[in-house]
């Protein structure tokens, strides 16, 4: 046999045998590497649909890397159950959607777990998991949409400053924070949020098995403690990070189990931006501290 | 006389092998281990390392066979071929035993790059393993 075939023989022999080994240990390989996997997924600040890097620090929570942690743990088969450890006020509409429409589809037991706050957009998303666990004290509930924004109109006429605006579109600059909305306006606008607010409603109701009759009535802004949610059936438990792992290993019939947290990589951006919000933060309260001790002093003086 | 390859084409040639193996041969399997590296650090201590040890000695065993089964056959792997280098014996004909011993550091690349300190300090640029079986790498006439 030529070199040349030698080669192409054991290369090819070589190559089947790394496949086949690969195919037959696969299953055994991913199972066993996070074997009996919780994972846990944090929604943790205002929710957003892109990643938002901010000098004064972050405090949001972007859907698209939510949304990818969420398919890596979903598509993992060492993963048996997911966490969402929710500590957000709510967010974007689309964005608290997109997170709420992925979580419903997920096959394996999937828990949200309201730590601090999950109300508006945050409870939209925790809804949608199989179980909702919550503190006592945890706030959650604030069904309803909100637009708003500051207008300025006032203040430019008490300067004598007049708003021009040139559009080709009745409604172009509606909401525009130079001018006063009109009746016509304001009507389209919370029309448009009523439609919204339908939906939320409805999303609630079905993922909560409530009927929507009984979610309107509790869509009216108001926020909910854990304790009251327990009664209103906004929310399954009351508990805490161990009652929501307790309730995965149930759900996913594990006896022991193996914790993983799906976090970001933080990008270099990000430890720079955390550590100069902190240090601008201390700055500030610091200074804030030195001028009220001085405040005091000047007035035990006098 | 048989001479010794230059370390630039010694080291050419192993690149292009290690190129091949990781490339394609191993693939599949080195793939196993991409699909399941740990996400952040905390997942190191949660993880079950005796799995990825696992695939990876298999990747290492498949690299050693790569070489023992062409030097034995053929006394080329491909990037010794590109580079027209070859292995010979010093005593009489190449036996397996030889090519096995000679090729053992390749399991682990740490012993490889103590193995091959050898090169720059012996007058036939024999790796220390080379040495001791008696064979050499040389250049094709």
């Amino acid at each position: 046999m030529g070199k040349i075939k030698t080669i192409i023989v054991v290369v090819i022999v070589l190559y089947l045998i790394s496949l086949l080994s690969s195919k037959l240990i696969t299953s055994n390989f991913k199972e066993e590497i996070i074997s009996n996997g919780i994972a846990i997924i944090k929604i943790d600040g205002t929710i957003v649909p892109t990643e938002r890097n901010s000098i004064l620090g972050t405090g949001y929570v972007d859907s698209d890397s939510v949304l990818a942690n969420l398919k890596k743990a979903d598509e993992n088969s060492g993963v048996k159950a997911i966490i969402l450890e929710i500590n957000s006020g709510g967010g974007a509409v689309v964005a608290s959607k997109e997170i709420a429409d992925k979580v419903r589809s997920i096959k394996k037991p999937t828990i949200a777990l309201i730590r601090e706050v999950g109300a508006s957009g945050a409870y939209w998303v925790a809804s949608s998991a199989d179980v909702v666990i919550a503190d006592e004290l945890s706030i959650t509930g604030s069904i309803s949409v909100v637009a708003s924004y500051l207008e300025y109109s006032g203040l430019l006429d008490k300067y004598n400053i007049t708003y021009e605006s040139l559009t080709t579109g009745k409604y172009k600059d509606t909401g525009s924070p130079f001018k006063e909305l009109t009746n016509e306006e304001r009507n389209l606008l919370l029309k448009k949020l009523n439609i919204i607010q339908e939906r939320f409603i409805q999303d609630i109701a079905r993922n909560r098995n409530m009927t929507v009759e009984k979610v309107r009535e509790l869509a009216t802004g108001m926020i909910f403690l854990g304790i009251e949610a327990k009664e209103l059936g906004l929310i399954d438990e009351l508990g805490n990070r161990e009652t929501a792992i307790d309730k995965a290993k149930e759900l996913a019939n594990l006896k022991k189990e193996k914790v993983i947290e799906y976090i970001k990589k933080p990008s270099l951006l990000h430890i720079f931006d955390k550590l100069t919000a902190e240090s601008f933060y201390s700055m500030g309260q610091g200074l804030g501290d030195s001028l009220k001790s001085e405040e005091e002093f000047k007035i035990l003086a006098k | 006389m048989s001479l010794p390859p230059s370390n630039l084409k010694r080291l050419g040639s192993f690149l292009i092998d290690i190129l091949i193996l990781n490339v394609f041969i191993t693939k599949p399997l080195s793939s196993l281990i991409e699909t399941n590296i740990p996400q952040n650090i905390t997942d190191l201590f949660t993880m079950d390392l005796g799995n990825i040890f696992f695939v990876a000695s298999l990747i290492s065993l498949i690299n050693f066979i790569y070489w023992i089964i062409l030097e034995y056959k053929i006394k080329q792997t491909i990037g010794a071929l590109i580079f027209n280098i070859s292995v010979k014996s010093e005593t009489k004909s190449l036996t397996f035993l030889q090519i096995f011993i000679r090729n053992i550091t390749k399991l682990s690349f740490l012993l490889l790059i103590i193995d091959s300190i050898g090169i720059l300090f012996t007058k036939k640029k024999q790796r220390f393993t080379e040495k001791l079986t008696k064979t050499l790498t040389i250049e094709n006439g």
